[in-house]
């Protein structure tokens, strides 16, 4: 909540993307979601803007390998 | 089944309008032409496409409680109503209330703007969001 809520908004984006893409996850979407809450929730604490930039780089990185599967 | 019944009801309804002439010329008749229409008048045939859903109250509250009760992390289903708030009284976090909203957009086959969902924290205020939103189904 601290955080610039510019940054708090592409965060939840990039959250909802990739939910989107994980209902088609082949393990299935109920082994997908645990996982995906916890990675970002292990952030949760991440005040720094530039450590939080760098989160989100890493979620675009995830993505695109989703997307490659 | 269903089908044959509408063909046989529109083709009364039809040879009704076609007889009605005859009805007005001859008032005997006229009686068993009014008594045979209020037979099927409960039946409405006719649907407007066009119209608005129309969701009630009750109904939208109904929907979004049910869809709560199957969300996983909801682990105390006596404290769901139609008031409680998703952090304070369902206990999630704010990640889970991005997938609340995502649910709530599927069920009601709508979108919902960024900036609208992050005001969206308690049932009544989804409930609230809905109802103003012509589009929800």
């Amino acid at each position: 909540m601290a955080t610039a809520p510019v940054l708090r908004r592409e965060v939840i984006s990039i959250y909802k993307e990739l939910l989107n893409l994980g209902k088609e996850y082949p393990l299935g979407f109920s082994y997908f979601r645990p996982r995906l809450h916890a990675a970002f929730s292990k952030n949760a604490a991440l005040s720094d803007e530039n450590e939080i930039r760098k989160g989100i780089k890493r979620a675009e990185f995830v993505k695109k390998e989703i997307e490659a599967l | 089944m269903f089908r044959s019944a509408l063909l046989k009801t529109a083709r009364s309804a039809a040879g009704q309008a076609i007889r009605t002439p005859a009805a007005m010329a001859r008032p005997a008749s006229l009686s068993n032409f009014v008594s045979s229409k209020t037979a099927f008048a409960p039946f409405q045939a006719v649907r407007c496409y066009s119209a608005a859903a129309g969701l009630q109250k009750n109904e939208v509250e109904g929907r979004i409680v049910d869809l709560l009760k199957n969300f996983d992390k909801v682990t105390d289903p006596t404290k769901l109503s139609p008031t409680s708030h998703f952090a304070n009284d369902l206990g999630l976090d704010s990640l889970d209330t991005v997938e609340v909203v995502m649910a709530i957009e599927e069920e009601f086959s709508i979108e919902i703007p960024d900036k609208e969902a992050d005001a969206i924290h308690s049932v009544d205020k989804a409930v609230e969001y809905i109802l103003a939103q012509p589009d929800a189904h």
